[in-house]
């Protein structure tokens, strides 16, 4: 990856990062871009390499091999700077137990060039946290809401949110990410989020990653991947088995299932005048093609036989 | 600096608890007159020692505490991420959490104490102060000690925690490492450089302090987040500039103990046996600092055999027996000067001589020892007695104890079979006063130890500058007449006064010096009359035979008998006699002629005090040729083509 093209178009990506814990394989050669701008998420199971690969970017971990560039940088060789614009959100909340959130703001604030204090206190406001107690008696959300203030102090170009949800319960979650939409509205921020929370970032990601394994398996705009993955649910008379096989073949069928009730059949490739001349095969009855949410297509990408999302 | 202030001060107030606990504690000795065994004269003195204890305690528990959890427990609980999400430098992390739990450390000392120092408490420390009157010493040192146990236990944290393989790595490293430094500041010690073990000592701190906090920045800048690349990252670091230095260190030592002759830049001592061509050279080296190499050197052939320096090494000085064919000394066994010493020789008419230790080892106290002309025995005086061993045979031949009231004893071979022993009072002899002193015999082959006599009025211990009768019978004394000093002739034996051989004002001192036949001769340095100085050769009868003025100025010493009645006499005062330079004569004690050498050449004094009991070497021989050069060095000397050849070419010490 070029480093100049990346200054331009990718605000962080991976070049070819392998992550290796000893004979364990965490990421395989990872290559991907987030575009300026965009709100990347960056999906897997539990140990398919994301929080490796974030540690990586953010240049608290070096990769085995390749490369992770943070604003156009390699990310372990410029941390320090890169971090003056970038906001993180940890998967486990690391603020020090015994400060307090004004102590952990007034620590922050000294640290970077910019410091949105007015936006930070607004926040922690609105959403009451607790200022002068120390943050190890803050209830889970608080201290994500906390880390999340931490975060957007500095008005980062690019946002980094490890599972930023986990332990949240739902209101934690829908005000976590409806901060994060008005915030992305009013900055253009870029964020890299990644989480087990699907529903949650379906309304608000732009494009898609998914680790499998410590592969990359699929990187793409939320749109086309919403727009190629299909449910098709059909009935089928006896005769046409070969007909139906061949036509869902054709339109990337990731996995069929059939009863009593009929078929149902998850598409990778949908597209409508294929489907069309699949409803129109003799011997198909009622075809019915359905939208899939991010969380059916992660789990029909990473299969329930591969051991299901967790 | 922006970074590393904000880590710092937020470490601070994080560990704020420790300051309130010290502040507390500080109050704690206020209490002091409640305690019930502490009395109303004593409180003052009650208060101060438990303040002093609790301040010491405080602050070497909150050392180590801080030390372990600084950036260990962050790393643990994985609260690291919380810095390096933020634009600050790992330098910054580091060196902000060490400078912070520094001051903690200091500020909980000062703050345990302080209540006690406002109401006028002495403090032990205080104390410690005046007693090592120096400080600023105390400060740096109490500095040091604190950083360096911040960072070691920082290091023992990081190593704990990680829980990796490279912990075995670690012990192995540390042993190594460690080891090293133990092998080679234990043969500094027994070798005794001061200064240079005091450089080791300084510069191994230096460099563990220095490679601790380097080991500590690097794992925090290579380790991160990750506690086992961390691991990985300090103790390579650690080891890498541990093991290099003590690389370095065993590479310097190797070097320093492989110092040859040639090696010396300056010459401290030369003594030469009394027959033959072997001498004892040591001297100092360049880039070896104060650790003094000691040779045997063949004068003759250049073959030299290397002994192990000591600290004090006059005590153990190798000895040569009368034909210069073995040299015996003793060699400390171990670090402490009063440890027991062992009897190493080498047989210098082999090929090859080399040290050989013997079996023989003697006790804690045996300082005193001689060696039989013959070279067969040694007789050693520890505390008040004597013993007498075989070499051959490693073995004791006789001890017996000494009834004496003093502890000033000295002993030396009449013969291989007989021991003659001056006992001196406990308080005497000095420069200023004249002392009896008592004689005894001591029969090696019956054991028998038996008083014969007593040596009056003498000033200096018989073996205090003259070399011993090559005859065994007579023995040479000053006595204070008055304001005159007088030389006497005693019988060796029995002290009895067998001639007065010269009389003159005190100063300047008297020399004088037995010829290898017997023979005596005195320097005579008259100022008073302006009269030259002279050289007197006496009978052993005591009768004067010849007097010899010599061409100016004043007798500084005798050297040896370069030839047969050939006498080396340096000119100068006793005072410069250690000096450099000068002019030395040759003496024909039979035709009374004096001829000048080439300026510069120095004899070797035939004696030293402490070289005691030794004998005039033999005319001719390459020991009574030996002189220091015009620069420092030693040369031999040819009477026959008055000529010398360079032996080594050192250099006059500088002064």
């Amino acid at each position: 990856m070029n480093d100049q093209t990346t200054n331009q178009v990718a605000v962080a990506g991976f070049d070819s990062v392998t992550v290796r814990y000893g004979a364990v394989l965490a990421a395989d050669a990872v290559t991907l871009s987030v575009p300026r701008g965009s709100v990347y998420t960056l999906l897997g199971r539990n140990g398919a390499g994301k929080s490796s690969l974030v540690r990586c970017l953010l240049g608290q971990q070096k990769p085995s091999s390749g490369r992770a560039l943070l604003l156009g940088n390699d990310a372990w060789k410029t941390r320090r700077i890169a971090m003056e614009r970038v906001g993180v959100v940890p998967e486990e909340p690391d603020v020090p137990p015994g400060m307090t959130a004004a102590q952990a703001v007034a620590f922050c604030s000294r640290l970077y060039r910019q410091w949105d204090g007015t936006g930070v206190a607004e926040r922690l406001r609105r959403f009451a946290v607790p200022t002068t107690i120390p943050v190890g008696r803050l209830s889970k959300g608080q201290k994500g809401q906390l880390a999340l203030a931490l975060a957007l102090g500095p008005r980062p170009e690019l946002l980094v949110l490890d599972d930023p949800t986990l332990g949240l319960d739902v209101v934690a979650r829908r005000e976590l990410y409806e901060e994060l939409v008005v915030d992305l509205a009013d900055r253009g921020t870029t964020v890299l989020i990644t989480t087990h929370d699907l529903a949650g970032v379906e309304g608000i990601a732009l494009r898609v990653g998914i680790l499998r394994q410590g592969k990359l398996v699929l990187d793409e705009d939320m749109e086309t991947l919403k727009a190629r993955f299909r449910r098709i649910t059909f009935g089928r008379r006896p005769a046409a088995e070969l007909v139906t096989e061949r036509a869902l073949t054709a339109m990337g069928a990731v996995r069929v299932a059939g009863g009593e009730w009929g078929f149902e059949a998850v598409v990778e490739r949908f597209a409508e005048d294929g489907f069309g001349r699949f409803a129109s095969e003799a011997g198909v009855v009622e075809p019915e093609a359905r939208a899939m949410s991010l969380e059916e297509i992660f789990v029909a990408v990473c299969g329930e036989e591969r051991g299901g999302v967790a | 600096m922006r970074g590393l202030l904000a880590v710092a001060q937020r470490e601070v107030v994080d560990r704020r608890m420790w300051l309130l606990a010290a502040l507390a504690a500080g109050l704690i000795p206020m209490a002091a007159p409640l305690l019930p065994w502490v009395d109303a004269g004593s409180v003052a003195e009650a208060r101060s020692m438990l303040a002093s204890v609790l301040a010491a305690t405080l602050t070497a528990a909150g050392t180590l505490a801080l030390g372990l959890s600084m950036v260990g427990s962050d790393l643990a609980e994985r609260r690291l991420g919380f810095y390096f999400a933020r634009p600050l430098s790992a330098g910054a992390i580091w060196w902000g959490k060490l400078a912070a739990s520094f001051l903690i450390v200091v500020l909980v000392g000062v703050l345990a104490a302080l209540p006690t120092a406002l109401v006028g408490g002495n403090l032990v420390l205080r104390d410690l102060v005046g007693l090592t009157a120096d400080g600023a010493v105390l400060a740096g040192g109490s500095v040091v000690f604190v950083l360096l146990v911040l960072a070691l236990a920082h290091a023992l944290g990081v190593m704990g925690r990680s829980r990796s393989v490279w912990i075995v790595l670690d012990l192995v490293a540390a042993v190594a490492v460690g080891g090293a430094i133990w092998a080679v500041g234990r043969r500094f010690m027994l070798a005794g450089p001061m200064t240079l073990m005091t450089w080791l000592l300084a510069s191994s701190l230096t460099v563990v302090l220095a490679a601790l906090l380097a080991a500590g920045w690097v794992q925090v800048a290579v380790g991160r987040t990750d506690p086992r690349r961390g691991h990985m990252a300090l103790s390579a670091t650690l080891w890498g500039t541990l093991g290099s230095f003590a690389l370095a260190v065993v590479g310097y030592a190797a070097w320093v103990f492989a110092a040859i002759p040639s090696s010396l830049e300056c010459l401290w001592e030369v003594m030469p046996a009394s027959s033959g061509s072997w001498s004892l050279v040591s001297g100092s080296s360049a880039g070896r600092g104060d650790y003094y190499p000691v040779f045997l050197l063949d004068a003759a052939t250049g073959r030299w055999v290397s002994l192990e320096p000591t600290p004090h090494w006059w005590w153990f000085t190798p000895m040569f027996s009368a034909d210069g064919r073995r040299a015996v000394w003793l060699q400390p066994t171990g670090l402490d000067p009063s440890d027991t010493r062992q009897v190493v020789l080498a047989e210098l008419s082999e090929p090859q001589p080399r040290p050989v230790a013997t079996s023989l080892i003697l006790g804690r106290s045996a300082r005193n020892a001689r060696l039989s002309p013959s070279g067969q025995r040694l007789a050693v005086l520890a505390e008040k007695t004597i013993s007498v061993y075989s070499l051959p045979e490693a073995a004791l031949v006789r001890a017996s104890r000494l009834d004496a009231h003093s502890s000033q004893i000295s002993i030396r071979f009449a013969t291989d079979d007989e021991l003659v022993v001056s006992v001196w009072p406990e308080t005497g002899p000095s420069t200023a006063t004249a002392v009896d002193a008592t004689l005894w015999r001591f029969d090696v082959r019956s054991g028998k130890l038996e008083r014969t006599g007593t040596l009056d009025a003498s000033r200096y211990r018989d073996d205090w500058g003259i070399p011993a009768d090559p005859l065994g019978e007579l023995r040479l004394a000053f006595h204070p007449r008055g304001s005159e000093m007088e030389l006497a002739m005693h019988d060796a034996r029995t002290g009895a006064l067998k001639a007065s051989l010269l009389s003159q004002p005190d100063q300047p001192l008297l020399g004088a010096t037995f010829l290898a036949d017997g023979r005596i001769v005195v320097g005579e340095s008259r100022t008073a009359a302006g009269e030259p100085a002279r050289v007197h050769l006496f009978g052993r009868d005591g009768r004067l035979l010849r007097s010899v003025a010599m061409p100016d100025g004043k007798i500084g010493g005798f050297g040896s008998e370069v030839a047969p009645d050939v006498l080396a006499v340096r000119l100068g005062t006793l005072e410069s006699w250690a000096g450099r330079g000068g002019n030395t004569v040759l003496v024909d004690l039979e035709a009374g002629t004096v001829r000048r050498l080439a300026a510069g050449h120095v004899p070797i004094p035939s004696v030293s005090w402490w070289s005691p009991g030794r004998t005039p070497a033999t005319p001719g021989s390459a020991a009574s040729r030996l002189f220091r050069t015009p620069e420092g060095g030693l040369a031999l000397y040819d009477p026959a083509s008055d000529s010398f050849t360079t032996i080594l070419d050192t250099r006059w010490p500088r002064t």
